[in-house]
């Protein structure tokens, strides 16, 4: 996936996940989806460059997927990758 | 109050007189205190929220404290505000905990994502349900997150080893209801975090807004009620001096990046005092509407802050006003209102 509409249409996909079908992938995607939308707002704020040209398109970094504690609910069925 | 110009300490006349940590023990929800005297509606636990609807208009404080209505529907400034400090509590645990920068982002967004698929955010009208939603509650968090990634503001560890985060606190006063000389005022609260900015203690406080963060914005902190109690409680909960306030603003922005903004508000010792002895006042004014069992509108505030909610109801007559009361709002169970005394 490195493309940054994919990355928007996958954003939608986790919209309407169910709790216990989150992979660590997604959150990984909602990480990188969200600081990618900020840097494109502020190039095109500042420069009215869009990051797109200068940098290309971004690239989803897919993380290992280790399964780190969970902070507030019971364990929900998130396996490592 | 303070009768000393000393800074206040546990053995001064605002504090607890005996050794009792001001800091709460966990405390099961099941046995929280009413914050009433028994067989009354005089309040004798009071926190910045019941302060602020009692000086807002004691009628507003009636139909909320005492009558327990509420709106049928969830706020939905009030339920993104809480999974913005939620989001923002999860990080400063995980920092705690030693994670490092990266990994607490993921992990509050994770936490994030459960707790709003399990319930999401509630509607709103057009204009809030623009700036208040799922993708802007995401974007205001990784911004505000990274924002601060390197903050200068540390946060203070205090005497025990503790991170000062998430303090639940309750002190005494030194006065008391008339109708019950041997029952102090006490005032609660929950600090979000203290923290150590330029040498100075000060307590923090996050706030979301899609106003414009000028002067403007922040002279609302000055005077104010939140902010002069939160000041106090530090001294009193700390046993040291606490400078003030550090207002942590968030603009919600649409089409350009959000924004952060600190601000700063201070109150000197004298300041904390005629605070507390303006608070003497409005207690007793309190403790006077709930023995006359009438609670005066005070109908220079309904259109403040984007207008009461109570106000049509307010507008009827009194011998119909119930049955409106009882068709636009809900009444609480009294284990559900707002209780000053219930941990968070």
């Amino acid at each position: 996936m490195n493309d940054i509409n994919e990355l928007f249409s996958r954003i939608q996909v986790i919209n309407g996940l169910d709790p216990t079908d989150l992979t660590p992938q997604d959150i990984d995607a909602l990480v990188v989806f969200y600081r990618y939308r900020r840097t494109r707002k502020a190039s095109l704020q500042t420069t009215g460059t869009n990051i797109d040209d200068v940098l290309g398109k971004p690239q989803v970094k897919i993380s290992p997927g280790t399964v780190r504690r969970n902070l507030h609910y019971p364990d929900t069925n998130v396996a490592p990758s | 109050m303070i009768t000393s110009s000393e800074e206040p300490s546990a053995d001064t006349d605002v504090g607890s007189s005996d050794d009792t940590s001001p800091l709460l023990p966990d405390i099961d929800h099941a046995s929280d205190a009413s914050p009433f005297l028994p067989g009354t509606h005089i309040q004798w636990a009071w926190d910045s929220t019941s302060l602020n609807l009692f000086k807002t208009c004691p009628r507003l404080y009636e139909y909320t404290m005492i009558r327990g209505y509420t709106s049928p529907h969830e706020n939905l400034h009030l339920r993104f505000g809480i999974e913005f400090h939620q989001a923002l509590q999860d990080y400063d645990t995980c920092r705690s905990q030693s994670f490092d920068h990266d990994e607490a982002v993921w992990e509050t967004m994770y936490s994030l994502q459960l707790r709003l698929a399990a319930k999401p955010l509630p509607n709103g009208n057009e204009k809030a349900v623009k700036y208040k939603n799922l993708d802007t509650l995401r974007q205001l968090v990784i911004d505000y997150l990274d924002h601060y990634q390197n903050d200068p503001a540390k946060t203070f560890i205090m005497v025990d080893g503790k991170p000062a985060t998430e303090l639940s606190f309750r002190f005494e006063l030194d006065f008391s209801p008339d109708a019950a000389p041997s029952q102090p005022y006490i005032l609660c609260g929950h600090i979000d975090r203290v923290v150590d900015f330029n040498d100075a203690l000060m307590i923090l406080d996050r706030k979301t807004t899609s106003s414009t963060l000028g002067s403007y914005y922040f002279e609302q902190y000055e005077p104010n009620n939140q902010m002069s109690l939160y000041t106090l409680a530090g001294k009193v909960v700390l046993k040291t001096a606490v400078k003030g306030v550090i207002i942590d603003a968030a603009q919600i922005m649409l089409e350009t990046e959000n924004r952060f903004v600190r601000g700063f508000t201070y109150r000197t010792q004298d300041q904390l005092e005629e605070w507390l002895q303006s608070l003497s006042f409005t207690l007793g004014y309190a403790e006077a509407c709930a023995t006359q069992e009438f609670w005066p509108q005070n109908d220079t505030a309904c259109d403040k802050f984007g207008g009461c909610k109570f106000r049509s109801c307010c507008s009827k007559s009194p011998q119909v006003r119930d049955k409106f009361l009882n068709s636009d709002f809900v009444t609480l169970p009294i284990e559900e209102r707002w209780n000053p005394l219930k941990n968070r």
